[in-house]
């Protein structure tokens, strides 16, 4: 199988605004990662809150340059990139996060923040309109909901908007950062089936963010684990899960409260 | 560490910000129309006679002479002497400042023992009478000019009444009226801000986590919201505190009492520019200290920036 | 209705037709209407629902903590006291003492400007009217008893802590007269997997070694199971299934306990699609005329529609509870994968 995405000894450093003592503040949010994922798949990841999952999500994308290391997805590396070939990356790695309220520009219609992406790639008013309506069924909106503001939704709703935007783009990688975690178990669900279907409509593959280790082992392809900054284990999903090489690993999918008791490791 | 940190960033700021004042108002004074030479020598003085006074101010300098000498100066308090009295600037200021700083401290004390209760008052009880009455207290102290509500202290209860000494500040019932008169529209402010910033912190979690404790409301509020709550106020008193300063210049006026204030609209009057700028520097620093100690006091009174 | 009496003979809290409506300008909402549940003295009772179900109204009803503008109907019995008609300071003798809450975030629920051991003391000086020295002594202890180290952390502020921490604070403070009841809200939703562990490790050994009641409110099924002994399903204000934990999860007796399931996503069924529960709570104001699951339910029919479901026991079985007119249909499991 093809790779999709190679991130490559990946660090972000933050250096603190100390006055008298720089140095003692620097933070190696990320250190050093190496992570490929492959085409058409999910990798999850996981680790405890302030391990750097977040941080390594906007480092992967360049929303915030990596201190060092290298990042390529679908055989772009923005590092060497012109400024045209930037403008490309920027559509074919999306980011969708945890609030989908804040997501949102609550002054604008759900089909005018759709139609963004859109215009600024240059797609003409008329196709525009109709490639917005063909994105918000895709999610599971009706397309004349499109006039309709954001509050006027429901947070499960709302979340399907800001994946019809990131759709909009064009990505062929997208990152998840707790796409679900504000959402009900029955929402959760919904939007969960709604990403697997897009997955293999659209030959999509994810980076999968979540602190519910019950969904990562039941989505994800492949796992990595984070740790202070760094990747302490990664492979296989149901490998990591059945026969962690790390105690921490270990420590954390067992800490997981189970809805079965079967294994699927084992089976 | 920390707290160390902070002090030098305050102090540093607190340098910079005198720096730009002392600039400021080098600059304001010598835009201001108007020779202090023609002033002081009278209209029928001749051309020599001016001159003379320009070269004994120094006025005839270059401008970048005149500032460099008016920085280096102002370093040492030195604000040259009046031109009208020939005392030292800093010795005028400081003869009447004491007068200046009482009125200040004493109204600045009543706005606080006033502002504190009706603002938690008002924010308990909200949206009930007592909080209407309190808010309506800050509106009404607030669109009351301060001057005009010395004036009309004076005629009711000096003039009317007879209950109060009218001019001076011989005793302590002299203080009375001033007091209040300056104390008012401060309390206005405060009022509103101690309501809001008690609200915010009534509406947090802790403070229903300690009702489930089982507190009655009133050790919940005392011993739980106000300290958080009074934390924001002391930065805004400390901005308060300023504008005290300042509106006691024109309450001295109206009570006649020899404080900064009649000092320096006299110096205003007769463009005695060493006094103006000795004056506003002086004000200005002092500003800028209360502000430099609030943030302070602020800083250990908080424990987020005392620890770490 | 037999089991219920049974048990009640020794309950410490009990619900009894519950209801909360909260009255807007315009508007009268209500959000939990005619609860009936029981807890047992030492034993912990989940009440599960997603947001909006009413769970959080329920519990902060038990203390008197519902803002001004809510509207109580029912009674929540404690012991012979009913909480919901007492003076509000023979409700202060008892909340904080007998009955007592720890929240869903422990970074929110400490008072930041306080120290660690005068948080805690102050419950102890409040209620058992103990001294300044005996109280933090007391602290301590406590705070040792939670696990953490008592000496460093009584003079600790709040910010110094990790949230696993805090929440042991919290739950040291909860602790400290030895209540009969603990509402736990969601007290692990904010940590971390780990942790979240070792908070309910410790709510276990409270309930163990000091005989206190739980009622632990969640959304979260899979930790539900691990905790709860009694599962009382709430959906739209309303229980629409309660039975004993192993029996719960072992077949659910409702439409929506079994959807809910189904849709939880768990290792075991990797590769499938999750069921997910088509549309949404209703609204609060449109509520439905019948069972208010309906409109989402596989199984409604007219009859579901038209007429509201009560609390029943299923024919078939013996303690457990469910408001389904087909509740013997339910299978189990048989609408997860349909």
């Amino acid at each position: 199988m093809d790779d999709l995405v190679c991130i490559e000894g990946l660090s972000k450093v933050h250096y603190g605004a100390g006055l008298l003592k720089r140095r003692a503040r620097t933070v190696r949010a990320v250190d050093d990662v190496t992570l490929t994922i492959g085409c058409n798949t999910i990798m999850g990841l996981v680790g405890e809150s302030g391990s750097g999952k977040s941080t390594l999500a906007r480092a992967v994308l360049y929303l915030d340059r990596p201190s060092a290391g290298s990042v390529e997805i679908d055989g772009l590396n923005p590092a060497v990139l012109s400024r045209a070939q930037m403008k490309l990356f920027r559509q074919r790695a999306q980011i969708v996060v945890q609030d989908p309220h804040a997501a949102l520009n609550p002054r604008r219609s759900v089909a005018a923040s759709v139609a963004e992406g859109l215009r600024n790639r240059g797609v003409p008013r008329c196709a525009r309109e109709r490639r917005v309506a063909e994105l918000l069924e895709m999610v599971g909106i009706p397309a004349r909901r499109g006039r309709d503001h954001p509050e006027q939704f429901s947070g499960g709703q709302r979340q399907r908007i800001v994946i019809a935007r990131a759709l909009a783009m064009d990505p062929r990688f997208l990152i998840l950062d707790e796409p679900v975690s504000s959402l009900d178990v029955s929402i959760q669900a919904q939007i969960i089936n709604l990403l697997l279907d897009l997955k293999h409509q659209l030959a999509l593959t994810y980076l999968f963010i979540s602190h519910d280790l019950n969904l990562v082992a039941y989505i994800s392809d492949s796992i990595a684990v984070m740790k202070q900054g760094r990747i302490v284990e990664q492979g296989d999903a149901a490998d990591v899960i059945a026969h962690p090489q790390q105690a921490y690993t270990q420590m954390l999918f067992q800490s997981a409260p189970r809805l079965f008791d079967t294994d699927p490791g084992r089976r | 560490m920390a707290i160390i940190e902070l002090l030098l960033r305050r102090t540093a700021r607190l340098l910079l910000t005198v720096l730009l004042i002392t600039t400021i108002v080098f600059v304001t004074v010598r835009v201001i129309p108007g020779d202090p030479a023609l002033t002081i020598a009278g209209m029928e003085a001749t051309e020599q006679q001016v001159s003379a006074i320009r070269a004994r101010l120094g006025t005839d300098q270059p401008l970048g002479v005149q500032y460099v000498s008016w920085l280096r100066a102002s370093l040492r308090f030195d604000f040259g002497t009046s031109y009208f009295s020939n005392e030292r600037v800093i010795d005028l200021i400081l003869q009447r400042f004491p007068l200046t700083a009482m009125l200040a401290l004493l109204s600045f004390a009543l706005a606080l023992t006033l502002a504190i209760p009706i603002g938690v008052v008002a924010a308990v009880k909200r949206w009930t009478l007592w909080d209407g009455l309190g808010l309506l207290f800050a509106q009404v102290g607030m669109a009351i000019p301060g001057f005009w509500l010395a004036i009309m202290l004076l005629l009711l209860f000096s003039v009317q009444l007879g209950w109060l000494p009218l001019f001076g500040a011989d005793t302590p019932l002299h203080w009375v009226l001033p007091v209040i008169a300056l104390a008012t529209e401060r309390a206005a402010v405060l009022v509103r801000f101690v309501r809001s910033s008690m609200t915010e912190e009534l509406d947090k979690e802790y403070v229903l986590a300690a009702e489930a404790k089982g507190f009655p409301v009133w050790r919940v509020v005392l011993r739980h919201a106000l300290r958080n709550a009074l934390l924001p106020v002391i930065t805004v008193a400390g901005i308060q505190f300023g504008y005290l300063l300042g509106g006691a210049v024109i309450i001295e006026q109206v009570f006649s009492l020899p404080g900064l204030g009649r000092l320096f609209l006299s110096a205003i009057h007769g463009r005695d520019f060493p006094l103006i700028q000795g004056g506003v520097v002086f004000i200005a620093v002092v500003f800028s200290v209360i502000n430099f100690l609030a943030d302070v006091l602020y800083a250990v009174i908080n424990p987020r920036i005392r620890v770490g | 209705m037999e089991t219920e009496t049974r048990r009640s003979a020794h309950s410490v809290l009990r619900f009894e037709n519950l209801s909360v409506r909260f009255s807007g300008r315009r508007s009268v909402v209500t959000v939990v209407r005619g609860v009936d549940l029981v807890l047992r003295p030492a034993s912990v009772h989940a009440l599960v629902g997603e947001s909006g179900a009413g769970k959080t109204v329920s519990a902060k009803a038990v203390l008197g903590l519902l803002p001004r503008s809510a509207e109580t109907g029912g009674r929540i019995l404690y012991h012979d006291a009913d909480l919901l008609s007492l003076s509000d300071r023979s409700l202060r003798a008892i909340r904080g003492k007998r009955i007592t809450m720890v929240f869903q975030q422990p970074d929110k629920h400490l008072n930041p400007s306080m120290r660690i051991g005068a948080q805690v003391a102050e419950v102890l000086r409040y209620h058992n009217g103990l001294g300044r020295h005996e109280a933090l002594l007391e602290a301590r202890g406590l705070l040792d008893m939670v696990e953490l180290n008592g000496r460093e952390v009584l003079r600790a502020f709040p910010h110094e802590l990790s949230g696993g921490m805090k929440q042991r604070v919290a739950i040291a403070s909860a602790i400290a007269c030895r209540p009969e009841v603990l509402i736990a809200d969601e007290p692990t939703t904010a940590l971390d997997a780990s942790i979240q562990a070792q908070i309910l490790a410790l709510l276990d050994r409270v309930r163990h070694e000091l005989g206190t009641a739980i009622l632990f409110i969640s959304h979260d099924l899979p930790l539900v199971r691990g905790f709860a002994d009694d599962v009382s399903v709430l959906y739209a204000g309303r229980i629409v299934e309660q039975a004993a934990s192993r029996e719960l999860f072992e077949c659910a007796s409702h439409p929506y306990t079994d959807r809910l399931i189904a849709a939880t996503p768990d290792p075991a069924r990797r590769g499938q699609r999750l069921a997910a529960i088509p549309g949404g709570v209703p609204d609060p104001e449109e509520m439905p005329a019948g069972c208010a699951f309906a409109p989402r339910c596989p199984m409604a029919t007219d009859l579901c529609r038209r007429e509201l479901p009560l609390l029943r026991v299923p024919a078939g079985t013996l303690q457990r509870l469910s408001a389904c007119h087909f509740a013997e249909d339910v299978a189990c499991g048989s609408l997860a994968d349909g």
